[in-house]
């Protein structure tokens, strides 16, 4: 049990970071590079100097934040071509129409499982940041509670909802080499691709309780 | 303290066999119409004018030695922390040996795309004046016309194809601390739903205070939906 | 998508910055990243407030009322991100006490009905008739509203207003801005309510004896004998929810016996089946008085007794009326003397083919119990062809036992305090003064038609005959005419007459959730709001002793475009009118209606629906109204009612109108006074003697008979010799007035309904029968009556009387969407209507169509 725990709470201390990760450079407190260096160390080898790679140029990348804020609006936000678009919706829906089933799917299982929308400005459900957030807090029900329905409500968001387009987001921000950041992070996700579990954990939870 | 064994005790004796019971389940869980997670069995007897007829409520046992988790070649038909008899379909082959394993017809497998002719209709009634299945659910942003998005918390919201299904003392609902759908919807009370390990719960009262019966007892899989009195 | 420019999103992000920071980042025992307290640290989200429930997934529950019978049952919805996906009974109604029966749940699938009309539509093809597609294409509420107003201005011009028609179907207490309002102001008295077709004769029974035209309450709770004549209620009206919720009770301290042709779903819940013979139920009831009288079972305290105590009830034998001192009734040794005496339960039995033995032992059981028992008086007890005199012997049971207006018993009801239409004399012109007083087109209080509702001549409505009168053109001919949620064309009996007649009005208009059958033959079909999810609107009901009034609320925003049609059709229509050169209705609207919180008069369609039900219930939440809190609950303004949906009413107390009967007498009448009354007012009206009228409305009863409940024997269409079998038929537990087929959850559960299958629409037949036809189970029957015939299956089941057959109403649908029919395109009934065999037969005297009674014989082929 430990051993998962602290496991999952690497995993999803990564999570979190990522989904900082997401946000925009101007709302990041600066702490996020330090934070993901000293977890780098925790990771599985795939990982880990990818990681670490990933946090020295977020640290650089904060340090003169300008280029970074304008790969951020050009990779995700517009106003005219968005060259990775963030949401789920995109790569699952077949016409790529945003808050259509997929989104309202997501928004519900953020409220099943006991959230609602924080007091910031609203994204929709199905951005990657809300998702990778939402699994780094089913781990925190997971690792307080011991319920083993959170471990299942995690493994199957993550594996049969974001394991099917997270790795085409991380290939989008690749291609679109706008900044040494984004291409790690991007590089990051898109190798998640032959290994799910690398980044998302195994499919199978250990922590489900199941007696049979 | 000893684990949870949820179960149900339907009461015949209030039961007024309005099947509200399987309404509420087929909208609760998404159920294809073919499909009856809660069910019902129905008896006319004797010749006219000495007629009595049964209506006897159905629906997973819950079994404590559950043939179809016995049989799943995969651990996806499993019995959780709280005795329910649960389907992971990750884990889930679609061999549909736990189908044929259940003694009670209890488990259903979409051997089709489930809600096919509702999510793939396409010609309305009136053209320009009236609907579409298709239409409907794209505008209400959900898979089916009506669709129950709280269903989608421990399950796929809708099961795919290849896929069994069973009811599952509405899991998600236990998980926040409502009854299940078919309780709720009740309005006789004659479902008597509780933890059966412990001796104050509803359930268990009932047993104690009635001589329970349970459907097909010879087959030794020990259901958790217990009969008392008569319809 | 992510339509917000960088530079709103920097603002925005920063506001997000500011709430983050108020965190301090620490961690918990297991390394993870947690906020100080070690919560989980989030910025996209926060933790619902309420620990271990789901938050936006719980989402709200919303009052509302399910009309899909008339037990009109407080509700709530639940809503999640603007959609309604479950029901339940609302737990602030002390009628229903949050149950709910299998109904409300199909509401869900009558509102995302892909089959649900979502925009306004016109006829293109000129020809109308069955099968004749109509050519329907899309048009805008403009243009449809436009063409009405037009058609009605045509009549003003030719001041013929009385040649436009109102039919009224289901409706809400907002139904007098449309029924009456919206006609009389125009200068019509067609207002045609649909109220003839439901149960006007059981309400006959209850006025004739005790001077209460309306529907009973039940004191099922402390009830020791349940007699139901034909009633269903753990299936179908009344108070179905609650009569669920106590039967298991009601088992355990009453006798329950039940009088049916068929086995339905309450006798299969009792202690005693009658299966009578359909259409016999008053020889049934006198038999029983009979033994009650003879017995010596009857109320002392009540009724009175013997001045000196001993029986003289002796079969055969007449009564002198001296010797019996009477309490609370009027009558009792007169109805002895006239009908009871030789009416023994040997010579019922002959009549009503339920066993000597069993009547009189129910009798006896019924009498013993009372004063706690019920008769419960139903359609199908009543609305047959004499069925007037049957729903007035069975009532008058509760009357010989003393169980009227007792505890245990059978009682009327509490007020419900509501306000109306506000007086609209001074918006009515010469044109409308003058035309409305012309006579209906329903021919009500003629010498044939006496509709005594309430003891007046053409006081009630003849619904189905008013087909008859446009055919006919008599007393003229109807020109312009809008039905709303009515589908008369389906749901009357010698529906043929309807779909002829709504052909021949030149200008129809339809206003219906579904394109029905009436819909076939409308010029114009308005898309109407569901009631239960889209509508603000209340009604008035009584169970469990409570009265109630229960709001309609729009629970979800309609998802086409759609409106609320006793409310903002009107509105339109009278904009319409205006621009036309006729305001007066929409004065009438503008001046007379207002929010009774602000004062603010309506200025559009919608604010004039929610003034509209604010300014009608303000007695139940407004503190200023004169009955504010003087009848039950006291709300706490309309913020009150709108979020617990219902007010309820003090408890019914059993015992004060005992003795204070809205009777001529003032007394319970075995020997109808105000019968006599009635009769004679309409025999004068007419110039002929009452015995006429009796002729004229199919009695077979002469002289004073006339005026006591007594037995008739049944009216029945076609000869017994081509016709052998006799037809009656029954309601679903399912049905939401016939509006449910089109539900799959409707057509996959219905054989909840005993005897019947799920998909289908069987007859039921004994097995004794099909064998004497050399029928078989579950192949395809032609079913033929005088009138008309449909092709069924056939279902052999013991739980039906032989030489009867049964047949469940509600489906039979060709059109209504795409499930209830079996094929909507080419007109194909899933199943058959049995209003295409009934014929269109009337019990007179309340101006009710006759659906039960076993009113028609018909015969089974193989098809």
């Amino acid at each position: 049990m430990s051993e998962h725990a602290s496991n999952d709470a690497v995993r999803a201390n990564l999570w979190w970071l990522l989904s900082r990760a997401f946000c925009c450079p101007r709302d990041m407190d600066g702490s996020e590079p330090g934070r993901l260096m000293a977890l780098s160390e925790q990771l599985m080898p795939q990982l880990r100097s990818r990681a670490t790679r990933l946090a020295e140029q977020w640290q650089a990348g904060l340090a003169d934040a300008q280029p970074m804020l304008l790969a951020y609006a050009r990779l995700f936000l517009g106003p005219f071509e968005i060259l990775a678009p963030p949401y789920a919706s995109f790569y699952l829906e077949p016409d790529q129409r945003l808050m259509g089933p997929i989104s309202v799917s997501v928004a519900e299982a953020y409220a099943d499982a006991g959230l609602e929308p924080g007091p910031g400005p609203r994204e929709a459900p199905d951005h990657v940041s809300l998702e990778f957030e939402f699994l780094y807090y089913l781990t925190h029900r997971t690792l307080t509670s011991e319920q083993p329905h959170w471990a299942r409500l995690r493994s199957r968001f993550a594996h049969t909802h974001m394991a099917a387009w997270i790795p085409r987001l991380g290939s989008m921000i690749v291609h679109a080499e706008t900044h040494p950041f984004y291409n790690e992070l991007g590089a990051l996700l898109a190798e998640s691709a032959d290994d799910p579990s690398m980044l998302f954990g195994p499919a199978d939870c250990p922590a489900s309780g199941r007696d049979t | 303290m000893a684990k949870k064994q949820y179960g149900m005790v339907i009461d015949l004796h209030a039961c007024v066999g309005c099947s509200a019971c399987d309404i509420a389940c087929k909208r609760e869980n998404n159920v294809p119409h073919s499909f009856a997670w809660s069910n019902h069995i129905i008896e006319t007897r004797g010749t006219f004018p000495d007629v009595s007829y049964r209506y006897i409520p159905t629906l997973c046992n819950h079994c404590t030695d559950a043939p179809c988790v016995l049989n799943c070649p995969t651990t996806a038909m499993y019995k959780s922390e709280d005795g329910l008899t649960l389907h992971d379909p990750d884990k889930c082959i679609g061999c549909a040996t736990c189908a044929v394993s259940c003694p009670y017809g209890a488990i259903f497998v979409n051997h089709e795309e489930p809600f096919e002719e509702i999510r793939h209709d396409e010609s309305p009634a009136i053209a320009g004046c009236t609907s579409t299945g298709a239409e409907v659910a794209k505008r209400g942003g959900v898979p089916l016309p009506v669709y129950n998005p709280a269903r989608a918390a421990t399950l796929p919201g809708v099961r795919p194809r290849g896929v069994p299904e069973k009811c599952t003392f509405c899991d998600h609902r236990l998980a926040v601390g409502e009854l299940p759908a078919c309780v709720e919807a009740c309005p006789a009370g004659a479902r008597i739903f509780g933890d059966l390990n412990d001796p104050d719960s509803a359930p268990s009262r009932a047993i104690a205070k009635y001589h329970p019966k349970v459907r097909n007892p010879e087959k030794g899989t020990r259901p958790n939906v217990l009969y008392i009195r008569d319809y | 998508m992510a339509t917000t420019t960088l530079q709103e999103h920097q603002t925005v992000a920063r506001r997000t910055t500011l709430s983050r920071r108020s965190f301090l980042g620490s961690t918990v025992g297991t390394g993870l990243i947690a906020a100080v307290g070690g919560g989980p640290l989030l910025s996209h989200f926060a933790v619902a407030s309420q620990p271990g429930r789901r938050a936006a997934g719980v989402g709200k529950w919303v009052a509302s009322t399910c009309q899909g019978c008339t037990s009109w049952c407080p509700v709530q919805v639940r809503v999640v991100e603007g959609r309604a996906v479950s029901v339940r009974g609302n737990p602030n109604s002390k009628a229903n006490h949050g149950c709910i029966c299998p109904r409300p749940h199909l509401a869900l699938q009558q509102l995302y009905d892909p089959d649900r009309i979502k925009t306004p539509m016109k006829r293109t093809n000129p020809k109308k008739g069955r099968g004749e597609d109509p050519g329907f294409v899309p048009i805008s509420w403009d243009e449809a509203i436009g063409m009405l107003a037009d058609k009605m201005m045509e009549l003003r011009a030719k001041e013929e207003t009385h040649k436009f028609a109102y039919f009224r179907g289901r409706y809400s207490y907002m139904r007098d801005i449309i029924y009456s309002a919206v006609p009389k102001i125009f200068g019509s008295p067609n207002g045609i309510s649909h109220s003839a077709i439901c149960a006007e004769a059981e309400k006959f029974g209850a006025y004739y004896t005790e001077g209460y035209w309306d529907y009973r309450d039940y004191d099922l709770e402390n009830t020791r004998y349940v007699l139901c004549w034909g009633a269903d209620p753990l299936a179908s009206n009344r108070q179905v929810p609650h009569a669920i919720s106590v039967w298991g009770k009601v088992r355990d301290q009453a006798t329950i016996a039940v009088i049916d042709p068929r086995l339905s779903a309450t006798a299969a819940k009792a202690d005693e089946w009658l299966p009578v013979l359909p259409g016999e139920d008053g020889a049934l009831a006198v038999a029983m008085a009979h033994v009650i009288l003879v017995e010596g079972l009857w109320s002392r305290e009540f009724v009175g007794d013997f001045t000196d105590g001993v029986n003289r009830f002796v079969a055969g034998q007449t009564v002198d009326e001296e010797a019996f001192q009477e309490n609370m009734t009027h009558g009792l040794v007169k109805w002895w003397n006239l009908e009871l005496k030789d009416k023994t339960p040997e010579w019922a039995e002959q009549q009503c083919a339920v066993p000597a033995d069993q009547i009189r032992r129910v009798a006896i059981g019924f009498a013993k119990a009372a004063p706690r028992a019920i008769s419960w008086l139903s359609p199908g007890a009543s609305m047959q062809a004499r069925g007037g005199y049957a729903a007035m012997a069975t009532h008058a049971l509760n009357g010989l036992v003393g169980s009227t207006d007792h505890l245990g018993g059978v009682v009327q009801k509490t007020k419900v305090p509501a306000d109306t239409v506000p007086d609209f004399a001074e918006y009515q012109d010469e044109i409308a003064k003058k035309r409305s007083k012309e006579h209906k087109i329903d021919q009500r209080g003629t010498l044939g038609f006496p509709a005594l509702k309430s003891g007046k001549s053409g006081g009630g409505v003849v619904t189905n005959n008013a087909a008859d009168g446009i055919l006919n053109e008599d007393p003229y001919d109807i020109q312009v005419a809008v039905a709303n949620w009515a589908n008369f064309a389906f749901s009357c009996s010698g529906a043929d007459r309807w779909q002829r007649a709504l052909s021949k009005i030149p200008f129809f208009v339809h206003i219906t959730t579904h394109a029905s059958e009436t819909s076939q033959f409308a010029d114009v079909v308005l898309p109407a709001a569901h009631q239960m999810f889209e509508k603000w609107s209340f009604l008035k009901n009584k169970q469990n002793l409570y009265g109630y009034s229960s709001l309609t609320e729009r629970v979800v925003e309609p998802m086409w475009d759609v409106r609320q049609d006793e409310t903002e059709i009107p509105w339109m229509l009278a904009e319409a009118l205006a621009e036309r050169g006729f305001d007066n209705l929409l004065r009438y609207f503008k001046e007379q209606f207002a929010d009774p919180e602000t004062g603010k008069a309506p200025t559009n369609s919608e604010e004039f629906a929610l003034y509209a039900v604010k300014q009608f219930t303000r007695a139940c939440w407004d503190a200023s109204h004169p009955d504010y809190g003087k009848y039950g609950d006291k709300l706490n303004g309309w913020a009150e009612f709108v979020e617990k949906g219902v007010w309820n009413s003090h408890r019914f107390e059993p015992g004060k109108i005992r003795g204070h009967f809205k009777t001529v007498t003032g007394k319970f009448e075995f020997y109808s006074e105000t019968l006599k009354q009635a009769l004679s007012a309409h025999a004068e009206k007419h110039g002929v003697s009452v015995d006429e009228v009796l002729e004229a409305t199919n009695y077979t009863a002469r002289g004073e008979l006339a005026y006591v409940p007594h037995a008739e024997t049944a009216l029945r269409w076609g000869d017994a010799s081509e016709y052998p079998l006799i037809f009656f038929e029954h309601r679903s537990r399912l049905n939401r007035e016939g509006r449910s087929a089109n539900c799959t959850w409707y057509q996959a559960h219905k054989n909840a309904d005993p005897g019947d299958e799920n998909w289908d629409d069987v007859l039921k037949m004994n097995p004794v029968d099909a064998e004497r036809l050399g029928l078989k189970d579950r192949e395809m029957v032609r079913v033929s009556s005088p009138t008309g015939s449909i092709t069924v299956r056939l279902k052999l089941w013991e739980g039906v009387r032989p030489g009867t057959v049964a047949k469940c109403y509600g489906q039979g649908h060709w059109a209504y969407g795409r499930v209830a029919a079996l094929d909507f395109q080419k007109h194909l009934p899933r199943g058959g209507n049995n209003n295409e065999l009934l014929p269109a037969e009337y019990e007179r005297l309340s101006g009710s169509t006759a659906r039960h009674g076993g009113v028609t014989r018909v015969k089974v082929e193989r098809a």
